[in-house]
């Protein structure tokens, strides 16, 4: 959700000389945030997507998820698989495996100062991340995982239990242990001295400290730090901009030669994204970061009228994933008056919405039509599944078939319960107020709704309001009673938890009621075939395997619709002409960073080469 | 409002007033800025008819229909749309009509409630400066232990009346939503009031102005009975927020500004404190706090549906609760300019010798304050309070700018700029428009307030 | 007057205490905390994890025990760290100051340096055309909202005359402090400095444009009320020059009150800083404190807003003091 708000909430100006670009071989970002710190290896402080961007250029991981969403390797020799022998699955029964991971680190791979990169770098990081006490954000992950090394290069990381995910992308994180331990064993020996339990929030402040000397602006600019990246960190000043220029020490030379690419990328920080679109438009930036434009922004006719001969402007699918969920809580009365539980009233809504005319509408058709929770670029994703193209006829026929009939002739469908009250089908719609693209879409949707007999009742409050616990949570009690719209963003790791009623593997229950403490998003969905492919899924390292279930349970999820897919929402990125492998995808780097292959980007006009086109990935916003 | 001032000037044959209206004529501006301020007014209020005869499309209304996309963002004088239509195709112009109501409601309801609070204040801690406060001695310390001790019939009326007032605020509290309650809530604590004055609980002084406030009450509630009929019944689109809002907030923050005044007061009044001196560092605190960052946190914390006073006002008033709640905020430091400004004029006029004249003749304390030297406050008052409608409109402007002030769906000129910042570069007709009747409002406010402060203070010259 | 000074120096501190105490209050009621986003990120946190994350951030004590604890550090001088920033508060805060320092002093100088000649001015030709003028500019000025004034400055330099005179770049810039890679070291000090005013220029206009036309109005009348006394009657009988008559006579009489308004205003000058601040993109301590708010960093709310208080009752003592050097006949016991 974080992340969500992240990438709606801003864009970038860079209102720079125009001394950027291929004169002098550098390159000029526009991002409209900027992150806190930057190399906070274990999450302590924070894990916002530009810090995540920028850190591309800087850092090395032992992998990342290349355009396509696979696996590469990058500080390894090669991607740990069950075929190459690196990956070891034991079976411990009642549902539960370990895995062994055996990495071997690359021979030619040296930190920016010219130290070698080596297991005790993986130690380090293990070391401090395992210290009981750290305020890591995911604290199952540092319970399951252990690692061995076995020399220099080589290392075991073991996950138990182990779930699929651990396989995609690097396992295990790493930090210059020779420049971090000293102020570690400091910062250790001051832990020693506090009590875990009493003085947890002392401990947490020391964990930041010591991550914060090697990570804030001041830090960092002072040079503090060194990189396993193709770029290291030269200067930043906060609230304005951050340079980085080539790291000589970086193992890969992309084709033609390194001098032939970028020497120097300066981040410009403008926190408002107006004046960032006046920064591009003035054209002292060279292209956008992930978070920058806004989707309307980047279409503002200024834009696209001076684009023509000067920028490309694309849209590339993200990961959000706008829906509107439904609640199924039969035991709200108005849940039960509708029969939202029922998934043929959930059909009967999608077909009444026409969610093509929507997209087309409101964003030239730029944002694509969702079929299911699994985006389409997924290696998972089943192309197969059952889709509600826009069909009021068959809402209406299904809606008749549930009994739903115009009795009073005001338009509105009304039925007669059991206990023989009649109840019209007057269905509340809850979303952000404030958000205008859902604010449009709810009133587009009721209109569609309208012309199937369905009547739609407004109901937004403030984000802050509908994200709270006493709101968001309590769908049992009946704080929301009908659909609820907003966006969950789903990684290429995603484990489908969203809608798992039931985890077999642990027990627990993700249906918030009172009985749990109202723990869990899933709004009363529970699938038992659904929940046990998910637990099988959720152990099986064979991709082929896992793909079958998972498709299965896309089949499953689209014919019981348990919420109400709508699209998915692109990012806008703006480029200048001839510069090259400045790209993005929908899993590039996980989450569509451009600067995942940093090494590669570069101008044409200076001899760079041309990798990957943006056109395979991204639809041009300008042919529209 | 007869002074004796004004006593005098009648049987010259022109009052103060007369005289001030005649230099008030010669300030064009400001004359013109009262032209600005009526019409203002007038549009605000005809705008909901306006809705309901179909002159102009209902402020919140979305276009349907098939190609949405060509109702969004027209620009000005298209066709039916005078000031063209908002990102949501809602029409600009009735927007901003309707936005005025909120910000004239905010305006007049912060300038009203906190110029009479800041004038009570002031007017007591000057009176009372330099002497422990004993006004009326204090209906908590004196009266209460004459009562016990008698074991008289006021003490069962002054249970009684306590009692029925608890249960009117507690009731009003739990069953919140429910305009009816609200109106049970609202009879019980007249019932309350009643009860206490009929047994004599504060004297007789007191009773006759409760007597006052009270029949000023029924008149008002029945004013705002008449209202409400005529709007359910007659102007179905009036709209977030209106005239209703506006009755009850004032009535509400009023009550509860009363019910902590009461109490301050038994406790001043028990501890024989300086009232002034209780003041003066009461204003240095508030004046402490930065003001805006404090009202982002007060708004923050007040809008959110968990606080207590944020669930209430939700109850209460729907989507309009925000408004309710900044109004309640700016009153919150509203009241200190008056109260400075009242209290240094009270500070010098009970020097005076018509004062001391008055004391001479065994005038009572509160007759001297009340009659006497209030009245004498009243033009520099009604400066103060002419500005400060403009203050809160631009404070609420800014607050809802930011975010943190009144809500979305509620149109007010601050948050439709706020949404308009996002689209500058597709529709600048967004900012301009609610941005330029900010500006003309509280420009006409303060324009008033000058023309006013030439015409009411004796030393300005024709 | 030392003794005076120092009593009032005494009183800050139960005023600060309180302060602080109503503010911290307020700043951990907000809806919300800052776990709700972490939570509801990641489905698969446990009851225990949720409780272990909200110890670490020290969330599980109640309010008016993390108040007393972050008393006792604030009064060892540690206003503790920043939970978004992994900065200490104060450090953090300081070096927003600088720049928040900058625009607002830049503000103070161009607010003053036009209101008293200008008000000056036009009380001395009362009721000529440019009076009329002054006077309805700064009912404009003093009329417009802030924020307003920034978007449509924006509007108009960034996008529109740019776009009138054919080029891309805009006039001003409508945010951020300084281009990429301008420093010192890089292009000299000269081109530096050229480089900061013209990111200036915007945010100062906008920040001054209130206080410029509120002291303009004040110089003005209290310059006017000053030349109807009977002092400056003598003066001008004694045969003086006018020049002298004004300057000498009536401006450092009229300058009292407006000392003294000036003072108390400073304060108001950092608030206001943050709607200006928020629009340019600029990255002091207004929009830190802003976005801390939204963010829920406690520690450096605080900290700024205690600063922000200090600083007032700071200028209220020193607008009171500076009242007395001003005029002689005040004395202070």
């Amino acid at each position: 959700m974080k992340k969500i708000q992240l990438l709606t909430l801003g864009l970038v100006a860079v209102l720079g000389l125009a001394l950027a670009g291929p004169r002098d071989n550098s390159l000029v970002i526009g991002a409209s945030q900027e992150p806190r710190v930057l190399g906070d290896a274990w999450a302590f402080v924070s894990s916002a997507a530009i810090a995540s961007e920028i850190e591309s250029f800087l850092w090395a991981g032992l992998e990342y998820i290349d355009i396509d969403g696979n696996d590469q390797p990058y500080l390894v020799t090669e991607v740990p698989t069950t075929e190459n022998g690196r990956v070891k699955v034991t079976d411990l029964g009642e549902g539960k495996k370990r895995i062994d991971i055996n990495y071997t680190l690359r021979n030619d791979i040296f930190w920016s100062d010219g130290t070698p990169i080596t297991s005790a770098d993986v130690k380090f990081y293990y070391e401090v991340g395992k210290q009981p006490g750290a305020p890591v954000q995911d604290p199952t992950y540092w319970n399951r995982i252990k690692l061995s090394v076995k020399d220099g290069k080589n290392f075991t990381v073991t996950f138990e239990p182990a779930y699929f995910y651990d396989l995609v992308g690097s396992a295990i994180g790493i930090a210059p242990a020779h420049v971090m331990k000293g102020e570690w064993e400091k910062t250790k020996a001051e832990i020693a001295k506090l009590d875990p339990e009493k003085d947890a929030a002392k401990i947490t402040e020391l964990f930041q400290g010591f991550v914060s000397k090697f990570s804030t602006p001041s830090a960092l600019s002072k040079g503090s730090m060194v990189y396993s990246g193709p770029f290291v960190l030269k200067r930043w000043v906060p609230g304005s901009s951050l340079e980085m220029v080539r790291n000589p020490k970086f193992f890969i030379t992309p084709p033609g030669g390194a001098d032939k690419y970028v020497q120097k990328v300066t981040y410009r920080f403008i926190g408002d994204t107006n004046a960032l679109l006046v920064a591009i438009l003035g054209g002292g930036i060279d292209a956008t970061s992930s978070v920058a434009l806004t989707f309307d922004q980047a279409r503002a006719p200024q834009l696209v009228r001076r684009a023509k001969g000067r920028f490309d402007i694309w849209a590339v699918p993200g990961v959000i994933w706008e829906h509107a969920e439904v609640n199924k809580f039969s035991n709200v009365q108005e849940v039960k008056d509708l029969m939202l539980d029922n998934p043929k009233t959930r059909q009967a809504i999608l077909y009444a919405m026409n969610r093509q005319g929507l997209v087309d509408a409101f964003f030239d058709g730029l944002q694509p039509v969702a079929d299911t929770w699994v985006h389409f670029a997924d290696p998972n994703a089943n192309p197969n599944v059952a889709k509600y193209p826009y069909d009021p006829e068959k809402a209406k026929q299904l809606l008749a078939e549930l009994g739903w009939k115009d009795l009073d002739g005001d338009g509105y469908l009304e039925r007669k319960t059991d206990d023989g009250r009649t109840v019209k089908f007057e269905i509340e719609y809850v979303t952000t107020a404030g958000n205008r693209i859902r604010e449009r879409t709810q009133v587009f949707f009721q209109n569609d709704l309208k012309k199937v007999g369905i009547k739609v009742k407004i109901n937004n409050a403030p984000s802050s309001v509908v994200f709270s616990n006493d709101f968001f949570s309590k769908a049992y009690d009946g704080s929301w009673k009908g659909l609820f719209e907003f966006a969950w963003l789903f990684g290429i790791v995603d484990d489908a938890g969203v809608f798992t009623c039931k985890d077999y593997i642990t027990g627990e229950t993700f249906v918030p009621t009172p009985e749990n403490n109202y723990s869990g998003v899933n709004f009363n969905w529970c699938n038992e075939e659904f929940d046990k492919l998910r637990a099988k899924a959720m152990i099986e390292f064979d991709a082929a395997k896992r793909k079958e279930y998972w498709q299965r349970m896309q089949e499953i999820w689209a014919e019981e619709l348990p919420a109400l897919p709508y699209y998915w929402r692109s990012n806008p990125l703006v480029v200048k002409k001839g510069l090259v492998n400045f790209v993005s995808s929908t899993y590039f780097g996980s989450f569509g960073y451009p600067t995942t292959n940093a090494w590669l980007i570069g101008w044409t006009e200076n001899g760079a080469q041309q990798v990957f086109d943006q056109a395979k990935y991204g639809i041009s916003a300008l042919e529209q | 409002m007869a002074s004796n001032v004004n006593a005098k000037n009648v049987e010259r044959g022109e009052s103060t007033w007369q005289l001030a209206w005649r230099r008030f004529r010669k300030h064009r501006m400001a004359q013109f800025s009262m032209i600005v301020i009526v019409i203002l007014v007038a549009a605000s209020l005809v705008a909901p008819l306006l809705v309901s005869l179909g002159w102009i499309p209902d402020p919140n209304e979305q276009p349907s229909g098939a190609n949405l996309k060509a109702y969004y963002f027209l620009p000005p004088g298209s066709e039916g749309h005078l000031l063209g239509t908002d990102e949501l195709g809602r029409d600009v112009f009735s927007r901003i009509l309707f936005g005025g109501r909120i910000s004239l409601l905010v305006g007049f309801s912060v300038a009203i409630v906190s110029v009479i609070i800041g004038t009570v204040i002031g007017a007591l801690a000057g009176f009372f400066s330099g002497r422990p406060f004993d006004f009326y001695a204090g209906p908590f310390s004196k009266r209460l232990r004459e009562m016990v001790a008698e074991g008289s019939l006021a003490a069962f009326g002054l249970a009684l009346g306590l009692g029925l007032l608890a249960l009117g605020l507690l009731g009003s509290l739990a069953v919140a939503g429910q305009t009816g309650a609200f109106w049970i809530a609202s009879v019980l604590v007249a019932l309350g009031v009643l009860a206490l004055n009929l047994f004599g609980v504060f004297g007789a002084h007191l009773s006759r102005m409760t007597w006052t406030v009270l029949s000023w009450g029924i008149l008002g509630g029945t004013a705002w009975l008449i209202w409400d009929i005529t709007r359910t019944l007659a102007l179905p689109s009036i709209g977030a927020g209106g005239v209703n809002g506006a009755l009850s907030t004032v009535g509400l923050v009023a009550g509860g500004a009363a019910a902590l005044a009461l109490l301050a007061w038994g406790l001043i009044g028990q501890l024989k404190l300086d009232l002034d001196i209780v003041i003066s560092r009461l204003i240095d605190f508030m004046l402490s706090i930065p003001t805006l960052p404090l009202l982002l946190v007060l708004s923050a914390f007040l809008n959110d549906s968990r606080s207590p006073l944020g669930r209430f006002a939700q109850g209460v008033f729907g989507e309009s609760a925000s408004v309710f709640i900044i109004i309640s905020i700016l009153i919150i430091f509203g009241w200190i300019t008056s109260a400075r400004l009242v209290r240094g004029q009270i500070l010098s006029l009970r020097e005076q010798e018509f004062s001391m004249a008055a004391y001479a003749l065994g005038a009572s304390e509160p007759r001297i304050m009340f009659r006497h030297l209030v009245p004498n406050t009243l033009a520099p008052i009604i400066v103060d309070a002419t500005l400060a409608v403009g203050t809160a409109i631009l404070v609420e402007a800014a607050l809802s700018f930011l975010g943190f002030g009144i809500q979305p769906p509620v149109p007010t000129w601050g948050n439709m700029l706020t949404g308009a910042q996002d689209f500058i570069f597709y529709a600048p007709h967004l900012a301009i428009y609610p941005g330029l009747m900010i500006l003309i409002t509280v420009l006409a406010f303060n324009y008033m307030g000058d023309g006013l402060r030439d015409a009411l203070d004796p030393r300005s010259q024709l | 007057m030392i003794a005076y000074t120092l009593r009032r120096l005494l009183q800050m501190i139960p005023l600060l205490f309180f302060v602080s105490l109503a503010i911290y209050t307020l700043v951990a009621l907000q809806p919300g905390d800052p776990l709700e986003g972490l939570i509801f990120q990641n489905p698969h946190l446990t009851q225990e994890d949720i409780a272990k994350l909200k110890a670490a951030y020290g969330l599980d004590q109640p309010i008016h025990i993390r108040y007393f604890k972050w008393l006792g550090r604030a009064l060892q001088g540690d206003l503790g760290l920043s939970r978004t920033y992994a900065q200490p508060a104060a450090q953090f805060i300081y070096g927003r100051m600088q720049n928040t320092l900058l625009l607002t002093g830049l503000s103070f100088l161009l607010a003053l340096a036009v209101a008293i000649p200008v008000g000056v001015f036009s009380a001395v030709r009362q009721y000529s055309i440019a009076d009329y003028v002054v006077t309805f500019f700064s009912f404009v000025g003093y009329s417009t909202p802030v924020f307003w004034l920034g978007i449509m400055l924006m509007l108009l330099f960034a996008v529109w005359l740019p776009e009138r005179l054919g080029r891309f770049e805009p006039i001003f810039p409508a945010g951020g402090f300084v281009s990429p890679g301008v420093s010192p070291d890089t292009v000299g000090w000269w081109a530096y400095l050229k480089d900061r005013a013209w990111y200036l220029v915007l945010p100062v206009f906008t920040l001054s444009v209130l206080s410029m036309a509120g002291w303009t109005r004040f110089t003005r009348s209290s310059m006017l009320e000053v030349l109807q006394q009977d002092y400056i009657r003598t003066a001008r009988s004694k045969g003086l020059s006018e020049r002298v008559v004004i300057y000498k006579h009536a401006l450092r009489n009229a300058l009292i009150p407006i000392v003294t308004l000036v003072g108390l205003a400073i304060p108001g000058l950092f608030s206001g800083a943050v709607i200006t601040e928020t629009i340019f993109s600029w990255p002091g301590m207004g929009r830190a404190l802003f976005d801390s708010l939204l963010e829920k960093d406690y520690n450096v709310a605080m900290a700024a807003l205690v600063f922000l208080a200090f600083l007032t009752a700071l200028f209220n003592l020193l607008a009171d003091l500076a009242y007395a050097v001003v005029d002689p006949r005040i004395r202070y016991n």
